[in-house]
């Protein structure tokens, strides 16, 4: 059964069709939470409350969008709204990334840094460039997906992929070394 | 292009491959003559690599599951959301800080994470509407029966006063609810009395105890749809109901602010 008939169904109030199209977003849902809220118990969180509200909000859906983008734009809204009213009290770990097996010790810790330190410069973007920057490289959406997604100009997405870049380059270290 | 500002904007369209062939020809040759755009594209690079190496997240178990394994949240066959028209009426009327009292039989209809009533303002009144219009939530229903006389309501006057109009005891949230934690053996029976403070998340979809404001218990969450309607509260135990849209009992739950934990109930 292809995306566009499990949407009509679901829209119907059909449940199977519900679950699935849930469960075939739940991972990149959860992606973006983590990258936003910067820890797994509040990404969770926002997961959970974005697929609540897109359960809740599927007949309010208009196909001339991807589902897959729809649904990153009601996560976006809740993370930026979650983690607003969190702002004062974050908390960094870079522990709970699973760095991949596969690399040896010494690389592991180089990248185990090299990741600690990207992520707590993602974590301090400003909301709506740190938004752009998850759905360029966590997503490879494309400027238009990232445009649709974020309701911003094609102009406007250029422009904070460039200032998030620029501002992390700013302060990265990349282990000690500033580029 | 003139300056190195809108080449450098280039070189991070470049790195995301959105750039047409005479952008990328006219960014070469500003680059063989400008050691700076040289410069600042090479730790562009760096970075951009560096991102890409970041790890992919992956869920370690589907949060859908979870969802359903967890008899709030109800993924009906049917569904039935809150309709924005249902508010119209009183949305306005919410206005007049006066009307207020009137609007006690409509309770049902108030958002339970902003249900405190003691809420002063009506703008605060008309906000909660209009959040919840935004978000289509279903609403919630907060009358209850008759309070225990020593259980601070954590209303203010206007509060009490409305709620005698009706002849209902309301436990907007949040409230407070004072327990001597002497029925445990393991106390000495002069322990002192504690505050607990019931409240709802942010959402108006769970239920959180604090003990002496600090967080003490969360319930798991519930859907939107449902409506939450607090039973009673005494002592230790604060009975709660959720509600189906149509007003039908979804479950019954109990919380021992004790213990920390909760039970369904039939």
């Amino acid at each position: 059964m292809n995306q566009e008939d499990l949407i009509q169904m679901a829209k119907a109030g059909d449940r199977e069709a519900i679950i699935n199209l849930l469960k075939s977003v739940e991972s990149a849902v959860y992606k973006t939470a983590f990258y936003y809220m910067g820890n797994e118990h509040d990404a969770k969180d926002a997961a959970q409350d974005a697929l609540i509200r897109i359960y809740t909000k599927i007949d309010t859906f208009q196909e001339r969008a991807k589902f897959s983008t729809w649904a990153q734009r009601i996560t976006a809204n809740i993370c930026m709204d979650k983690f607003r009213k969190k702002k004062n009290e974050i908390s960094i770990d870079g522990a709970e990334l699973t760095v991949q097996e596969d690399f040896n010790l010494e690389q592991a810790i180089e990248n185990k840094l090299m990741i600690k330190e990207l992520n707590e410069l993602i974590l301090v973007l400003p909301e709506n460039l740190r938004a752009t920057m998850i759905l360029r490289y966590f997503h490879e959406f494309s400027y238009q997906e990232i445009s649709e997604a974020l309701s911003l100009p094609l102009n406007t997405v250029k422009s904070y992929l460039f200032r998030a870049r620029e501002q992390l380059q700013k302060h990265y270290q990349q282990g000690g070394v500033h580029l | 292009m003139k300056n190195c500002d809108s080449y450098k904007e280039l070189i991070s369209q470049q790195l995301d491959g959105e750039i047409n062939e005479d952008q990328a020809i006219e960014l070469a040759e500003h680059l063989a003559s400008c050691p700076e755009c040289r410069q600042f594209k090479q730790s562009m690079v760096a970075l951009h690599e560096d991102l890409l190496k970041l790890p992919e997240i992956e869920l370690t178990e589907s949060i859908v599951d979870q969802l359903l394994a967890d008899k709030r949240i109800v993924i009906s066959e049917k569904k039935s959301i809150f309709r924005k028209k249902n508010w119209k009426p009183y949305y306005g009327v919410a206005a007049a800080a006066i009307i207020l009292i009137m609007l006690i039989p409509l309770l049902p209809l108030m958002n339970q994470q902003k249900a405190d009533f003691s809420a002063d303002s009506a703008e605060n009144f008309a906000m909660v509407a209009e959040e919840a219009e935004d978000s289509n939530q279903r609403l919630f229903t907060a009358s209850a029966p008759e309070l225990d006389t020593d259980i601070p309501s954590g209303g203010t006057e206007n509060q009490e006063k409305s709620t005698q109009i009706v002849g209902t005891v309301d436990y907007g949230l949040p409230v407070d609810v004072t327990i001597a934690e002497d029925s445990s053996e393991k106390l000495p029976a002069a322990q002192q009395a504690a505050i607990y403070t019931i409240n709802t998340n942010e959402e108006g979809n769970q239920l959180i105890i604090y003990k002496e404001n600090v967080e003490d218990f969360r319930t798991a969450k519930w859907t939107k749809e449902l409506s939450l309607h607090i039973e009673s509260i005494d002592g230790q135990y604060v009975t709660y109901a959720l509600y189906n849209a149509d007003n039908t009992l979804n479950a019954k739950y109990q919380i021992n602010l004790l213990e920390k934990q909760e039970i369904k109930i039939n």
